[in-house]
């Protein structure tokens, strides 16, 4: 695949990105990846997706030491493992080098689907900008039908979730999508979600659908959009062993750089 | 309890003001927004001192108009001797903290306050998507760990909807397949085209230089991408703001909810606006610069969530014109500050407030108030509000080593747009040419001229001010140059 080939509309957001360049860094990233040994999903034990994060819009909102030659603005880990008990322990690492913000995850979810939200989860976020900010942890937990977080001894109260929409945190689509891909596929239906974005903020009504195949160097990827009430459209492009190689939202892209898997 | 109150000012980035639900807008979902209605006054006739986000922000700042603080457009830099709110406050027994967007050029925003949050990078003009739920960390921390003795300010600096301007700018160099077509939205969820989609184009000078000509001074990328859109592509930029809105209403959401978990939730006094409204198809025009309503009328609260400051709740006022200017004596007189004093804090040319206390009508009570608002823009740009007459006009450049904003000079002005907001609230029918307006145009123009006299208008505060002012002049120049040659 050259470089100067147009990317798919869902993840080319080249404005303002001349230098370094976003397609030629996007396609890198993702070449190294699938051009090298195939990795297939892994479905047990400890794995690690890894993500490079590029800014769909680069002019102002650069890392400054980077300006000259890496677009990349952090990094997205997903970490899951199956507990004995069949439940999906997830870690997920975010590091945001224009935010400042490095943000930790932990959540548990049932072996369903959607990824259902199991007991407490965990924020940790830790900026390190010259402000006050510095540290941010809560805890949160579903009761009934209403979601709690707990902030310095404070009880916030989140939203209200109904029991009959399958719940789940944004990160988890990660797998909920692919475990979903077949049925949506070939039902031509979409999938409705409530999301907890970010463990914090609570997106009630959610769609995931079949968006279309493409193929990008040697690889096909099979494309899939969420639509929500307080969100943007975002994209998320499968290959064909289950691995969301590509997840576009409107102001950035993940882009899978590494696949680890880590003995049970 | 402090026998002060404490001092929360949420601000939104280019939020129109009926971009939120509970004014009757069934296209966007806003219920925290909504929350702060119900616990508060609804102002719905606020405007912002001018349509682009330093310039306002530097009213906010300080209290006055844009041509007085040396920031009538987006490039400006504030004066050095204007006192600023975080440090008023912070000098009269208050702890004044900032969070989130400030832009306001030639003010060291960690000078004047202390900032919870301000980016690792500083933060911009845009990227909400990257700040503001940072931001919302910081001041959910900062609210569930403040214990100092001193009342506190805390003013919140979103950054979204302004993200929008990146979805057109998206739109300079391609095209996105319509989604109607692909099946993935319906047509039922599409907002349709606004009622002032057509407009009457007999618009002043300002206007076209900037906002329409093929080569316009101000984003011609995008004018120019979007040309040949159609119905679609219009409604769709008005669903994808939508979304932008409901993504800040979340935010506000979590700080809301926190607040109402804390011991200050009785004794704060919540105000709400946005620096400047957005375009979003009306006038077939996008982002904000102008004089139209999308572009300057701004939403603007006064709630609390308790009981333990009095305002009136869950309440319209339709009747009082509210400005930019304003939030500033809005705070002072919550803080018990002397608005008159806390202009001369490190100045000695201290000009008056221009703006007033909203505090009085948020809790219902009658007091003498301004009888129209009044609007700058562009540098060059005026309108002026009242209760039925619109009226939108302009400076011509005149000399361009005089880097003073103009006014008041009736010889200088130019095209008039006129429009009856009873019979037109969406302007779509420019009166100015039309027989039988002559006294209306006069009437808003005296006003215009009379508001103008008390400013203290002030040289603009630039490194380059020709590169500016000059080049912009030496455009609209041309352009008069080619009407009376036509």
């Amino acid at each position: 695949m050259e470089n100067s080939e147009a990317l798919h509309w869902s993840f080319d957001y080249n404005y303002g990105a001349q230098n370094p360049q976003f397609a030629q860094q996007l396609v890198e990233t993702f070449l190294k990846f699938y051009g090298g040994p195939k990795t297939d999903r892994i479905g047990a034990g400890t794995t690690e997706h890894i993500y490079n994060i590029f800014p769909n819009y680069w002019r102002g909102y650069a890392i400054r030491e980077h300006l000259q030659d890496n677009l990349s603005l952090g990094e997205a880990i997903i970490r899951r493992q199956q507990a004995d008990n069949g439940r999906w322990d997830y870690t997920i690492q975010y590091t945001n080098g224009t935010s400042g913000e490095e943000l930790q995850l932990r959540f548990h979810t049932a072996n369903d689907l959607y990824r259902s939200l199991r007991g407490k989860w965990h924020i940790q976020a830790q900026n390190d900008c010259q402000d006050s900010y510095s540290t941010f942890i809560g805890e949160g937990q579903q009761v009934a039908d209403e979601i709690r977080l707990t902030v310095n001894q404070n009880e916030v109260a989140v939203g209200l979730i109904e029991k009959e929409i399958p719940f789940t945190c944004n990160w988890a689509l990660f797998d909920v999508i692919p475990a979903l891909s077949r049925e949506i596929q070939e039902s031509g239906e979409v999938v409705e979600m409530a999301i907890l974005e970010d463990l914090e903020k609570l997106r009630p009504v959610n769609r995931i659908g079949f968006l279309e195949s493409i193929e990008m160097g040697e690889t096909q990827l099979d494309g899939y959009y969420l639509y929500g009430e307080g969100l943007l459209p975002s994209y998320w492009w499968l290959d064909r062993n289950g691995n969301v190689a590509i997840s576009a939202n409107f102001f950035q892209t993940l882009v899978l750089k590494e696949v680890v898997e880590v003995s049970a | 309890m402090n026998d002060r109150p404490n001092i929360l000012f949420i601000n939104t980035d280019q939020q129109s003001w009926n971009a939120v639900s509970a004014y009757g807008n069934p296209y966007l979902h806003t219920p925290n927004i909504d929350r702060l209605h119900r616990n508060g006054t609804s102002f719905m006739r606020s405007y912002c001192s001018d349509p682009v986000c330093a310039a306002t922000r530097s009213s906010w700042a300080t209290g006055l108009y844009t041509s007085e603080t040396g920031v009538p457009f987006n490039g400006g830099y504030m004066h050095e001797g204007i006192p600023d709110v975080g440090q008023v406050l912070n000098t009269n027994g208050y702890a004044a903290f900032h969070c989130g967007k400030w832009h306001v050029p030639g003010r060291n925003v960690r000078e004047s306050f202390h900032t919870l949050y301000y980016g690792a990078r500083d933060i911009g003009a845009g990227g909400g998507e990257y700040y503001d739920s940072a931001s919302t960390h910081a001041v959910i921390d900062f609210l569930t760990a403040y214990d100092g003795d001193a009342p506190f300010y805390l003013q919140i600096g979103y950054l979204n909807p302004h993200d929008v301007c990146e979805y057109l700018h998206n739109h300079e160099e391609k095209r996105i397949p319509n989604p109607l077509q692909q099946g993935i939205i319906t047509e039922d969820e599409l907002p349709p085209l606004p009622e002032n989609f057509h407009y009457d184009e007999s618009e002043t000078v300002l206007q076209q230089v900037c906002r329409r000509t093929d080569d316009a001074l101000i984003h011609a990328p995008i004018l120019n991408g979007i040309r040949d859109w159609d119905e679609f592509h219009w409604r769709y930029l008005i669903w994808n703001y939508y979304r932008f809105i409901e993504k800040v209403d979340a935010e506000i959401g979590v700080v809301l909810n926190t607040l109402e978990g804390t011991p200050f939730c009785e004794d704060t006094v919540i105000v709400f606006s946005a620096d400047h409204g957005e375009a979003c198809g009306s006038h077939q025009m996008f982002q904000k610069f102008t004089l139209y309503e999308e572009s300057i009328r701004v939403p603007f609260i006064v709630a609390c969530l308790g009981d333990g400051v009095p305002v009136q709740k869950n309440r319209f006022d339709r009747a009082h014109f509210i400005s930019g200017v304003d939030v500033v004596p809005t705070v002072y007189d919550y803080a018990g500050i002397d608005p008159s004093q806390a202009t001369q804090v490190n100045r000695s040319d201290g000009p008056s407030l221009g703006g007033m206390s909203v505090r009085p009508l948020a809790e219902g009570d009658r007091v003498p108030w301004r009888e129209f608002a009044y609007v700058e823009s562009n540098y060059w740009g005026r309108a002026v509000v009242a209760d039925r007459y619109k009226y939108v006009t302009e400076y011509k450049p005149a000399d361009p080593e005089d880097f003073r904003p103009p006014g008041p000079d009736a010889s200088r002005l130019g095209r008039v747009q006129l429009f009856d907001l009873g019979e037109d609230p969406w302007e779509t029918q420019n009166l100015a040419s039309q027989p039988g307006y002559e006294d209306a145009i006069d009437s808003c123009r005296a006003n215009l001229l009379a508001q103008e006299a008390r400013l203290n208008r002030r040289r603009i505060e630039h490194p380059n001010p020709r590169q500016v002012i000059s080049n912009w002049g030496d455009s609209l120049r041309v352009y008069w140059e080619g009407l009376s040659v036509s």
